[in-house]
């Protein structure tokens, strides 16, 4: 019986931000996901869903820990437990996911494709095989961003539902996760090796003056500021430069 | 293209870039060059899925933040100009592409943000009166039309857009002819000069907090690849 509630509540943890709002963020989302879980008792259920729409926004591959946490809690009448423990672990969930997926893991695998991609642009021979090849190795690198993601959701439900309060140490482990240490190596090293091969595209198509503006530009893109108008100015500007009779 | 199939594959995108799942099946690097192959214009689509994948690749999503969406905007250029059935598959038409894929990177996040306005204005009070009322189906029922509401909302834009891009590339020829023969492009193409300056924004990203540490072990892995291609015929 718990195989299947927890079946239901991962498939509808995956619209969790289906109901994103300003006033309340993923509120109304978690509680949508927990719907299948709330008690029978008219009463005791619509205190749980009062509970449930409360405001929550955190990383969104990471809600299973509180929704499993919730699966378990609410039946048991413990949704005060559920409420507070649900306000403290909101800022590790999300900086914690953050920092995994979408600043560690997410541009890692994008990193991958584009390498296959700039492989292709680079080669002045290149195939309708070699775009296969290119295509092949982007899906793959957005299968292996799923496989753990989806692993990782499953396992956080799982955490979640089967420590109830005591999901609150598995969260306080995610903090010091070795994958956050090494990601931005990872993701150095593959800036590293698109370099040589998209200067070399640039020395194909331009030469040596191709090769030193290209080095120019890469260099100003490292010392682009990180405002939220930078870079489309500086696109916005060498389009502008390009169009030079 | 059939203007249904167009719109089916951008929905697609729209609802995974977002409120379902979040499965990262847009990501330009994967889905631009297979629907350029799909469409044929293999050329157009491995340059915007390049450039569109590098330029955003250290914007992220995080907390409520909206940042550029390549997924949707190289979309929709995608299939605008595989419906303005441009002649070949040249270097215009990757001028072109990126010329209104860039700008609709920092448009297609408006579509989310009135989304999300719209589920604070209109549905949540119902979830709210369903809440109150202890009413779980009511609950069902809110996230229901919150969902249908949000695909029309997004087969709208794209309709929009898609149309949008099919009626103006025409238009935006000469100024893709010129980004190809002007002085500064016959240096170094516009989509070399894209990637070097994207790539540059990508390294310090991801050296972060370690600094000149991280740039030292970026070039050890670029020197020994680049004395290999120069070493290579």
């Amino acid at each position: 019986m718990n195989a299947g509630l927890l079946r239901r509540l991962f498939l509808r943890s995956l619209f969790i931000q289906a109901a994103w709002n300003y006033r309340g963020m993923q509120h109304l989302g978690l509680l949508w996901a927990q719907l299948p879980a709330l008690p029978e008792d008219k009463e005791a259920r619509r205190a749980a869903m009062a509970r449930g729409a409360e405001f929550y926004n955190a990383h969104p591959y990471l809600c299973g820990y509180l929704l499993g946490a919730a699966a378990r809690l609410e039946p048991q009448g413990e949704g005060e437990s559920l409420s507070r423990l649900k306000k403290a672990a909101l800022s590790p969930l999300g900086a914690v996911g953050d920092r995994l997926f979408w600043a560690g893991l997410r541009p890692l695998a994008g990193a991958v494709g584009v390498l296959g991609l700039a492989l292709l642009a680079a080669s002045p021979s290149a195939s309708t095989q070699g775009l296969y090849w290119a295509v092949a190795l982007g899906a793959l690198a957005v299968l292996a961003f799923n496989i753990v993601h989806l692993q990782w959701r499953w396992r956080a439900l799982r955490d979640g539902f089967d420590l109830g309060l005591g999901v609150a140490q598995s969260i306080r482990g995610l903090v010091n996760h070795q994958g956050l240490a090494h990601t931005g190596a990872a993701l150095c090293v593959l800036a590293g090796l698109m370099a040589p091969l998209l200067g070399a595209g640039a020395a194909d198509a331009g030469g040596l003056p191709g090769v030193l503006m290209f080095l120019l530009l890469l260099a100003a893109g490292w010392q682009l500021p990180a405002r939220r108008w930078s870079l489309p100015a500086l696109l916005g500007l060498l389009g502008l430069l390009w169009l030079l009779p | 293209m059939n203007l249904a199939l167009a719109l089916l594959i951008s929905l697609l995108v729209y609802l995974d870039s977002w409120p379902v799942g979040q499965f990262m099946l847009g990501r330009p690097m994967f889905l631009l060059p297979l629907l350029g192959l799909l469409l044929g214009m293999p050329l157009v689509g491995v340059w915007l899925g390049l450039v569109l994948e590098l330029i955003t690749l250290r914007s992220l999503p995080m907390g409520s933040a909206l940042p550029p969406d390549p997924a949707l905007a190289g979309v929709w250029t995608l299939l605008g100009l595989s419906r303005a059935a441009l002649a070949a598959d040249t270097w215009t038409p990757v001028l072109l592409a990126l010329l209104m894929a860039l700008p609709l990177c920092w448009v297609a996040p408006w579509l989310t943000l009135a989304q999300r306005r719209i589920n604070g204005h209109v549905w949540r009070p119902r979830f709210l009166l369903a809440v109150e009322a202890g009413d779980a189906r009511a609950c069902g029922r809110a996230m229901g039309f919150t969902f249908a509401q949000t695909a029309l909302l997004g087969l709208a834009a794209s309709a929009a857009a898609i149309l949008l891009v099919e009626s103006a590339a025409p238009l935006l020829i000469p100024l893709g002819e010129q980004l190809a023969h002007g002085k500064l492009g016959g240096w170094l193409p516009l989509p070399w000069a894209l990637l070097a300056l994207s790539l540059g924004g990508l390294w310090r990203h991801a050296a972060g907090r370690g600094g000149n540490q991280r740039l030292w072990l970026g070039l050890g892995a670029a020197l020994p690849l680049a004395w290999l291609v120069w070493r290579l015929p």
